[in-house]
């Protein structure tokens, strides 16, 4: 999941780099909402050949932590079945990493982006 | 030195009104730009945020202003006029951040444009800005620091990364030119080179690139005949399966022509091509230090 379709194509690369394969990219483009990414990642886990889902967010429009609100919701309201990790950035950072960190659910912080491919990768790889 | 905007911009925004167009302005404005007006037919008269006056159209606001570059956020279906409306106005640089704007659309603005001195950039781009001093556009502002690092690219998101990445090791950006995604669009990726190499505060480049289209390559040969400044390059989409669109208009592999030949022209041209996204802020500053 990402915002914005450039980084869509290169988070994609990165994970291939670092020997993993994307079985699709979700775009919540720039003004989306607390329950909008919650929707996405029912969307992302409704696809049974999903094995780990990486977000990576820059926020610009898009703020950091209305992204972490809506994967807290999500993983609350669907126990989300695959590992999820998470690299925000930008805009509403600090509190992004905040909520997510508070909030005791079993997410995976990543800070750079090399760092959250190898994350999501190995993650794949293991299962949950 | 920048290129193409600074402190002296006096910026008009088409679409001030609106919900999109508002919030930016105002943004742009908190930044530091010189909003000298917004255009909103059939709200002329009306003031924005107690400072800025509206007008009915382009030509007057440039009668009564001054203004030299203008910032659309009007509504896809509407953008190509608006476009226009502001080339015919005379406004220098016209930037479009409207995303969705019709193909058929954008050929007849590229035929408006033509034998005109306006210079476009976009559709459906983040814009452009000059760290400390102007910007244009979505961009979050605070990513930005001045300095001599000239950024062109074809996404977003993907010039906020590279932007940061260089921030953050202390190297600045002279200017910033998101150029877009969009099929037919104005300014290119040699253009905005050219402009770089032309500054002298601009002493490295940075192109962030796309699957798609030939404009890489383009700017490749000008870069290998023309600039001896540093430049790094990415691409993103090398892994996406031929023939499918990547969430740009723009961005698609087609006509046999992969994007092992796109990486091999710009290594060619002495471009520093980074490998991964992450690394194209390290790899220019190795090509700096050559």
């Amino acid at each position: 999941m990402v915002n914005g379709a450039g980084l869509a194509m290169a988070t994609m690369d990165i994970i291939n780099y670092y020997g993993g394969e994307p079985a699709n990219f979700l775009d919540v483009g720039g003004g989306a909402s607390e329950q909008q990414v919650t929707e996405a990642v029912r969307i992302l886990i409704g696809d049974k050949k999903v094995k780990a889902i990486l977000v990576n967010i820059f926020g610009g429009i898009m703020k950091c932590d209305i992204i972490a609100q809506g994967l807290i919701n999500a993983v609350k309201a669907t126990g989300c079945p695959v590992p999820l990790v998470v690299r925000l950035e930008g805009t509403n950072v600090n509190q992004g990493k905040e909520l997510l960190k508070s909030s005791g659910l079993d997410i995976i912080a990543a800070d750079q982006l090399a760092d959250a491919a190898e994350k999501v990768v190995k993650a794949a790889k293991e299962g949950k | 030195m920048s290129v193409l905007v600074n402190k002296s911009t006096r910026l008009l925004v088409q679409g001030i009104t609106g919900k999109a167009g508002s919030f930016h302005a105002k943004s742009c404005m908190e930044y530091g730009t010189n909003v000298v007006a917004g255009v909103t037919p059939a709200r002329g008269g009306e003031t924005f945020e107690n400072k800025v006056p509206v007008f009915d159209t382009v030509f007057e606001a440039r009668k009564q202003t001054g203004c030299n570059a203008s910032m659309i956020f009007v509504p896809a279906q509407f953008a190509a006029d608006s476009i226009i409306e502001a080339v015919e106005a005379g406004v220098e640089l016209v930037i479009c951040i409207t995303e969705g704007v019709p193909v058929a659309d954008m050929m007849r603005v590229k035929v408006a444009l033509q034998g005109k001195h306006s210079i476009l950039i976009g559709p459906n781009c983040p814009g452009i800005i000059t760290p400390g001093e102007c910007k244009i556009g979505i961009m979050p502002g605070y990513i930005h620091t001045k300095g001599s690092v000239g950024v062109v690219s074809r996404s977003g998101t993907l010039t906020y990364e590279a932007v940061w990445q260089l921030s953050q090791r202390g190297y600045g950006q002279s200017t910033c030119i998101g150029i877009g995604g969009d099929p037919i669009h104005g300014m290119t990726h040699k253009q905005a080179i050219e402009y770089f190499n032309a500054d002298p505060q601009t002493e490295a480049i940075v192109m962030i690139g796309e699957i798609g289209g030939t404009e890489e390559e383009e700017a490749a040969a000008y870069v290998k005949a023309k600039v001896r400044k540093p430049v790094a390059a990415f691409i993103a989409g090398q892994t996406a399966p031929p023939g499918r669109r990547m969430g740009h208009a723009g961005a698609i592999v087609s006509g046999g022509k992969g994007t092992a030949a796109q990486v091999e022209a710009l290594e060619d041209a002495g471009i520093a091509v980074s490998k991964t996204l992450a690394e194209i802020g390290e790899t220019l500053i190795r090509a700096m230090k050559k």
